[in-house]
């Protein structure tokens, strides 16, 4: 080691110091959730809108990369969109018809489909890639905006994810796929629950995410059913389509089943999202 | 040159570095990803002020980048803080067993600090939570982070390179601080 100035403060002090300064901010967001506090306002004022208007150019030059496709790719996509919209359309008209079925039996139990419409307000995704093992993103709305923690986010008629933190003109949201994420779910078909939970690994390989806990003694739920947000969820509200059943195995414990869900939502081109507004009554 | 006046600049150049980095990596170089990975260039800047200028530097802007990555990360805050601290003072503290000018050796320390950033996010992260297949985050993230962090990073280290000694010219010192 070589000399030090004597108003220098020592390396080794400075690092302990901090360390436990770190320690101390883990633990008060672990038992508060403080995530930052006033140096949000830092980020808010200082980096959101620098991060708007460099996003804007990188989705710019992006755009004309991903345009760029030759007249095969093009062919090829036309074709694979036909089919994927012919299934979608039968599958359309039978939810229609359930649909039509489900209002006749509402209307018997005379409950109002309150849930089939939610206010909701847009943003854009100004911020993403953090870390290469969260997937978090960054919105330009905020507090301001009337944005508040665990408020839902969906696009292109899926759930995306949810709020977890909210400053004054930026929200940072959790998605779905985040590995550390899980949602109270259930597949619509059959009613039953299960857990959905992001999975790095799984999205990684084929994009899906995993589901776990499903009850299903009679093997009644099969690939392609439609999983949502289950009405006992504590903060996602009820019925926000999640994506499709792909695989599904029995568990050791012979009682329950876990799979695969493939999510509507396309995380890697998510430019616009639309932000539910209304928060989750749990009644507490 | 006063201590006050140099303290200033070094904090605004430490700033401006990290700030541009941060925006970079977050608003740019997610429309280029590779394989879904983007790379982690406020780590770059931390390596670069540890070895450049001592491990004291090192912490302080490890922890001062961590926490910003912490604040948009939204969970678990101070976990990158204290992770990129450690990676400051390490980077600093081989500094002085081995210092080199040419960019050879940084490439080293940059593709080992950030395999250690890594190890430690997925052994805090993914292990606590049963995830144990660390093959295939070594396959799919580590390495290939790692990469890519080193083939943008040289050019950041570079370009904090000059800052740094244009930060430090108008004071005329003999020798740099070192802790």
């Amino acid at each position: 080691m070589r000399q030090r100035g004597k108003l220098n403060i020592p390396s080794n002090f400075i690092l302990i110091a901090l360390s436990i300064l770190c320690i101390v901010l883990l633990f008060v967001n672990y038992s508060t959730g403080f995530t930052g506090g006033p140096l949000r306002s830092v980020a808010n004022y200082l980096f959101i809108p620098m991060q708007r208007g460099l996003d804007y150019v990188g989705s710019r030059i992006s755009i004309t990369n991903a345009d760029a496709k030759t007249r095969e790719e093009l062919l090829s996509e036309n074709e694979q969109l036909r089919s994927e919209n012919e299934q979608l359309r039968t599958q359309l008209t039978n939810t229609q018809l359930q649909q039509a079925q489900l209002d006749d039996l509402l209307e018997l139990y005379e409950v109002s489909a309150t849930y089939s419409e939610y206010p909701t307000t847009g943003a854009h995704v100004i911020a993403k890639g953090t870390s290469n093992w969260y997937d978090t993103f960054t919105i330009d709305k905020g507090t301001s905006d009337g944005i508040k923690v665990n408020m839902n986010v969906i696009a292109s008629g899926g759930l995306v994810g949810i709020v977890t933190e909210a400053g004054e003109n930026f929200a940072i949201v959790r998605a779905l796929i985040d590995d550390s994420n899980s949602i109270s779910a259930m597949v619509v078909e059959t009613g039953d629950n299960c857990i959905v939970s992001g999975n790095l690994e799984m999205m990684t390989e084929s994009n899906m995410v995993e589901f776990s806990g499903l009850e299903d003694p009679d093997d009644e739920v099969k690939s392609g059913y439609a999983v949502v947000t289950s009405n006992i969820s504590s903060n996602y509200v009820p019925g926000l389509l999640i994506g499709y059943v792909e695989g599904l195995t029995g568990d050791k414990n012979d009682l329950t089943k876990s799979g695969s869900i493939t999510p509507i939502v396309d995380f890697k081109h998510l430019n616009t999202v639309l932000v539910i507004t209304q928060l989750k009554e749990t009644g507490e | 040159m006063s201590d006050g006046k140099m303290a200033i600049k070094n904090f605004l150049v430490v700033f401006a570095l990290v700030y541009i980095a941060f925006v970079l990596q977050t608003s740019v170089f997610n429309h280029f990803e590779l394989a879904g990975i983007s790379p982690n260039l406020i780590l770059v800047i931390t390596v670069a002020f540890g070895y450049l200028k001592g491990s004291r530097a090192g912490i302080v802007v490890g922890f001062i980048s961590g926490l910003l990555l912490d604040i948009f990360i939204g969970s678990y805050f101070g976990m990158n803080a204290l992770i990129l601290m450690y990676i400051g003072y390490l980077n600093g503290l081989i500094r002085l067993f081995y210092f080199g000018e040419d960019i050879k050796f940084p490439i080293v320390l940059l593709s080992l600090s950030d395999v250690l950033y890594g190890l430690t996010v997925f052994a805090v992260l993914f292990l606590m939570r049963e995830r144990y297949d660390y093959q295939f985050y070594f396959k799919a993230v580590i390495i290939p982070e790692a990469i890519y962090t080193v083939i943008v990073g040289m050019v950041v280290y570079t370009v904090t390179g000059i800052a740094i000694r244009w930060a430090d010219k108008p004071e005329k010192r003999a020798t740099r601080e070192i802790a």
